[in-house]
């Protein structure tokens, strides 16, 4: 480890020296930005003709571009988009904002999946995919709910976890190594409070940036992945909007500017379900007749966004993002004197705060901060009453009796739980651009975390027994926390080579503790002319935070605790490489990648009683620690961007494995993801302007687990325990699905559109697993006499076949 | 229309709400299940018991075979001791060691011989400055302290204490359950013990100090492991600590200090 800090130490240095040499250079810079809405485009190419350099515009649309004094001519492009040209004799540093149009014959057929919307040949960074916001649209869903994170689970080395739910696993890490930033801001959480559905609403969502290896070093804090989501700022030039309706949940859209000088804009979108609209009896009523039993479950999600472009160019943005979740279900039962009401109230919220300041400051230095703030109160209430039931007569008016029943409380059992997690923190970029093929990137990253604010609240009365009343109430220690980064990173380009090399430090203090690490890493680029794109890489990741998950159930609790000396920091190392080719004149993009990653002190929280007062006290006795991880594996990728028919294709082989000191006798055993092979498809046919047919399909082996393979009963020494083969090492059936849409676009005067959509999940039925349980399956006779029961394993699965029609209006 | 859509709305919900929750049963191999002999115990200078039976399928409810023939001894290089059989698969002697490393062997007609890894007694342990005190009259509510010095890193201690006398609702719970582990292995020093309890009057109070071979350490740890998380043992399994060649459990050597106070 030393070894490579020096390295990059001597390397880094030696890197300027090209700058030294470099000479008679002007810069020209400015912004990309779509013609009609303004917004700022990322990832189009830059390209003076005559000298070929080139470069890209970055994630906030600007580029900066380095040339001889000379006579330029300049092409901008991008996937979807109409070339721009500018020819002109450059003397001096220059501004120059380019506005490409939309290409409409191209925009009809980008792209299931095109994945990358940049040649990849062009940058040296491995393992990076963006998708936008119309390719993840176009890719079927459940209910017509298009979602961020499950189209990220069809691209390879990436795994969506079970059936239906929104975690991302990314080349072998778990559940809590995936970063996923909102504009910037990390998230404690991305599913809506039963995990079916990203938290993100896909129509304010401009593109995403996803990485599963080669991470640029203004990321940190998590060990395998990347999801950087970035948001539309609205459309500048008109007011526009979106409708739609689906099976799940109704959506709305509008967007456009506030005054006359179109310089400041306004987004907002909001997402709500009526699945409570279905719910299932009445709370009222089962709490009036002790009867029946009642669901309900809803959701919504706000998004606003406001951004000012001022004079100089410089921009600021606010958002506000908020999230609420509510599940409500009971039940009553009555017997002929006592009756008893039991009610799970659960709800969960997410609100962030951003604001995003961005200016250049000289032509060669480009600045960005980033002010935030997030939290996730999460309140869950178990009710449990018993009542006396009483026969009564009631003199009415004009002195008729009615029977009426009476309800005497004599017991209740009240679990409050109250679970909050805060941070707030700063981000500062500089993107320095010294020479033609010389990029410095540099900044801070501070945050201020407070987890967990936990209450819980215990109210108990025994029935018949008011003077019994036990009360506890628990308040667990709040732990704060100080995480903070520094970061630099150099970028070169040297004819066919390509460099990035950049450095991390990043310290964590909390609970009078301190961490600190330095993180290198390294990208580098070389190109075959004619044949292919060589890159490897090697990233070294810290992770301070660890989440415990407290059960397996859908409406899990997801707890963040910070390193503390039981639980230190987790790293990991991962070397990577990839060959790449894209084939021009079949717009097709093919990759072959191979990645190493083992991981150290990883958290593994076992399945715990949800009802515990001191899950929080105490964890640090209940996890198990002191864990590694080793992830291996090849992928390999195929993707079309343009044309009519478009898609992708993907294939993982990969190994996944974990070694933990208290778990199968300290041996390495294959982890619960360990799913072997991986594929996904999906294929786009744009048959004209009005239809579209669309599908995915996936592949891979079932997830791990264990089974007994004797069990040993209660003796003088131990209770009973069970002996297992070996760890995780059976395997559930494999898993693959078919997924199909078909859309429907008809144009309206005034431009404004008509969608129709049919969605098909799971066209073929597959029943795959969700969770497994162990059960009888007894065999009667005629008297109800068991005749024989043999004991089996069930699988219980989620999702059939659902069909779902969704109808969008565009204005 | 806007009835029809709602009808349609209910239909397609209906659909995937009540298609929920399917169940079935799924052809999932098996692991081979053959029964083995189950050794669960330890021996100590004074007193060694063991616990000996056969393994139960677990998704199975056929009886297991009985064990022919059963012998139960203690060896080592010089002599070899019968334990003497006591109830319910219990073998026990309360013969005074005076070697200290020991190997438990297992003999039975009907199964192959089961051996234990060679264990060695530890150390003696002394419990240090023991006290009691009241801290809440009203319930009869007592701390009780002790210390114990542990002198080289990787020694493994437990300690119990328990009511041993007059307890109207005396623990049930197995004894390996109910030590204590002190988890700071590496750590040396002097180690110190604190409790809280209920304690009425002529209650006898047991203070026990347990220095414990390695192996007995770890598969007392894991058992309690997997009893911690035994929610659902599809989920988050733990494989158990054996050190019983031929079957399955955990034998291990241990010596003991114990304390009694009577109140």
């Amino acid at each position: 480890m030393k070894r490579i800090s020096y390295f990059c130490f001597i390397l880094f240095f030696c890197w300027f020296i090209p700058d030294v040499i470099g000479q008679n250079q002007i810069t020209i810079y400015g912004y990309v930005k779509e013609k009609i809405s303004e917004e700022v485009l990322s990832g189009i190419s830059i390209m003076d003709s005559l000298s070929q350099q080139g470069t890209f515009s970055d994630e906030n649309g600007f580029y900066q571009l380095h040339l001889p004094q000379n006579r330029v001519h300049l092409v901008a492009s991008g996937i979807g988009y109409q070339t721009s040209r500018w020819k002109s004799n450059i003397l001096q540093d220059t501004t120059l904002h380019f506005e490409l149009h939309l290409d409409t014959v191209a925009l009809q057929t980008v792209t299931v999946s095109a994945a990358r919307s940049e040649n990849p040949e062009n940058t040296p960074i491995l393992g990076k995919i963006r998708l936008t916001a119309q390719q993840i649209s176009s890719l079927p869903s459940i209910g017509g709910e298009k979602d961020v994170i499950k189209a990220l689970a069809l691209l390879p080395g990436t795994s969506g976890g079970r059936e239906g739910q929104n975690t991302l696993l990314v080349r072998g890490g778990g559940t809590d190594q995936t970063l996923v930033l909102l504009d910037g801001v990390p998230m404690f959480n991305t599913g809506h409070l039963l995990n079916f559905m990203s938290i993100f609403n896909t129509d304010a969502v401009k593109n995403i940036d996803y990485y599963r290896s080669g991470f640029p070093t203004q990321y940190g804090g998590r060990l395998s992945g990347i999801v950087d989501i970035h948001t539309r700022d609205g459309n500048k030039n008109r007011w526009q909007g979106k409708a739609e309706v689906g099976l799940i949940s109704t959506k709305i859209l509008a967007e456009g500017p506030l005054n006359q000088s179109k310089k400041t804009t306004l987004l907002f979108s909001g997402r709500s379900s009526y699945l409570d609209l279905f719910s299932l009896g009445k709370k009222k009523e089962v709490f009036l007749y002790l009867n029946n039993s009642f669901f309900k479950y809803r959701f919504f999600d706000i998004h606003t966004k406001l951004s000012h472009a001022f004079e100089d160019g410089s921009k600021l943005s606010v958002n506000a993002f908020y999230t609420y979740d509510q599940l409500n279900l009971g039940d009553g039962i009555k017997s002929e004197i006592i009756g008893t009401i039991s009610e799970t109230n659960v709800k969960v919220q997410n609100f962030v705060g951003v604001l995003n300041y961005q200016k250049s400051l000289s032509p060669q230095l480009f600045f960005k901060t980033t002010l935030f703030a997030t939290g996730r109160p999460d309140h869950r209430l178990n009710l449990t009453e018993s009542y006396r039931l009483q026969d009564d007569d009631e003199l009415g008016t004009y002195g008729i009796i009615f029977p009426v029943t009476t309800l005497e409380k004599i017991g209740f059992e009240y679990i409050n739980e109250n679970y909050t997690v805060y941070n707030q923190g700063i981000h500062l970029h500089f993107n320095w651009s010294p020479s033609a093929g010389h990029a410095i990137k540099m900044g801070f990253w501070g945050q201020h975390n407070i987890y967990p604010v936990y209450d819980f609240a215990y109210q108990f009365q025994p029935d018949f027994s008011p003077h019994q009343i036990e009360v506890l109430y628990v308040k667990a220690p709040t732990l704060k926390a100080l995480e903070g980064a520094w970061y630099v990173e150099d970028n070169l380009v040297l004819g066919q080579w390509a460099a990035q090399l950049g450095l991390r430090w990043s310290s964590f203090f909390a609970n009078q503790h301190f961490y600190q690490g330095l993180s290198p890493r390294l990208n580098i680029k070389y190109t075959f002319p004619k044949l292919f794109t060589l890159k490897a890489g090697y990233t070294h990741t810290q992770q301070y935070n660890h989440l415990l998950l407290t059960n397996d159930l859908l409406i899990a609790e997801t707890v963040w605790i910070p390193s503390t000396p039981f639980t230190p920091p987790a790293i990991a190392h991962q070397y990577s490489m990839e060959i790449s080719r894209y084939l021009k004149t079949w717009n097709i993009e093919v990759s072959m990648g191979a990645y190493y990653k083992n991981m150290k002190n990883l958290v593994q929280y076992p399945t715990v009683e949800v009802v515990d007062p001191y899950k929080y006290d105490n964890w640090q006795e209940k996890v198990f620690t002191n864990g590694l991880g080793k992830a291996y594996g090849l992928e390999w990728y195929i993707a079309r961007s343009l044309g009519r028919l478009t898609g992708l294709g993907s294939y993982t082989l990969s190994w996944n494995k974990r070694r933990f000191p208290d778990l199968a006798n300290g041996q390495f055993f294959p982890a619960r993801f360990d799913n072997r092979h991986a594929i996904s498809l999906a294929l786009q046919y744009q048959f004209n302007k009005k239809w579209q047919v669309s599908s995915s399909w996936s592949f891979h082996n079932g997830d791990r687990f264990t089974l007994p393979n004797a069990l040993v009963t209660s003796n003088p020494f131990t209770s009973t325990y069970t002996i297992n083969a070996g760890l995780n090492a059976n395997q559930l059936p494999n898993f693959h699905r078919l997924d199909f849409s078909l859309t429907y676009q008809k144009s309206l005067p005034k431009s404004n559109l008509l969608t129709i959509r049919l969605d098909v999940y799971n066209v073929y039925n597959r029943a795959n697993t969700f969770y497994l349980k162990a059960d009888k399956n007894v065999r009667y006779d005629e008297n109800w006499n068991i005749i024989d029961e043999e004991n089996v394993i069930k699988s219980v699965s989620l999702f059939p076949v659902i069909p779902s029609v969704s109808l969008a209006y565009n204005w | 229309m806007l009835q029809q859509y709602r009808l349609f709305l209910i239909f397609l919900y209906s659909l995937s709400h009540f298609s929920c929750e399917m169940e079935r049963t799924i052809d999932i191999e098996l692991p081979d299940y053959q029964t083995q002999i189950i050794a669960i115990g330890y021996v100590s200078p004074r007193h060694t018991s063991v616990f000996i039976a056969p393994t139960q399928a677990p998704l199975d409810n056929t009886e297991a075979p009985p064990l022919e023939g059963l012998k139960v001894s203690i060896t080592n290089e010089i002599e070899t001791i019968s334990l003497i059989p006591q109830v319910e698969g219990l073998f026990q002697t309360q013969e005074l060691l005076e070697a200290n490393t020991w190997t438990l062997n297992v003999l039975s007609d009907n199964f192959p011989p089961v051996r234990s890894v060679a264990q060695t007694i530890p150390s003696q342990p002394t419990i240090e400055n023991p006290t009691w005190t009241l801290i809440d009259s009203t319930q009869h509510k007592y701390r009780i302290d002790f210390e114990f010095k542990k002198e080289r890193p990787l020694d493994y201690y437990g300690t119990l204490i328990e009511k041993t006398c007059c307890d109207p609702f005396p623990s049930t719970t197995p004894f390996f359950n109910k030590i204590a582990l002190v988890e700071a292995v590496d750590s040396i020093g002097t180690f110190s013990i604190s409790s809280e309890l209920r304690i009425n009057d002529n209650a006898t109070i047991s203070l026990r100090l347990f220095h414990l071979s390695p192996d007995l350490f770890q598969y007392i740890k894991s058992i309690r492991t997997q009893e911690f998380i035994s929610g659902d043992y599809l989920y988050d399994p733990v494989s158990v600590f054996s050190n019983i060649e031929n079957g399955v459990g955990g034998f291990g050597a241990l010596r003991e200090d114990s304390l009694h106070i009577h109140f």
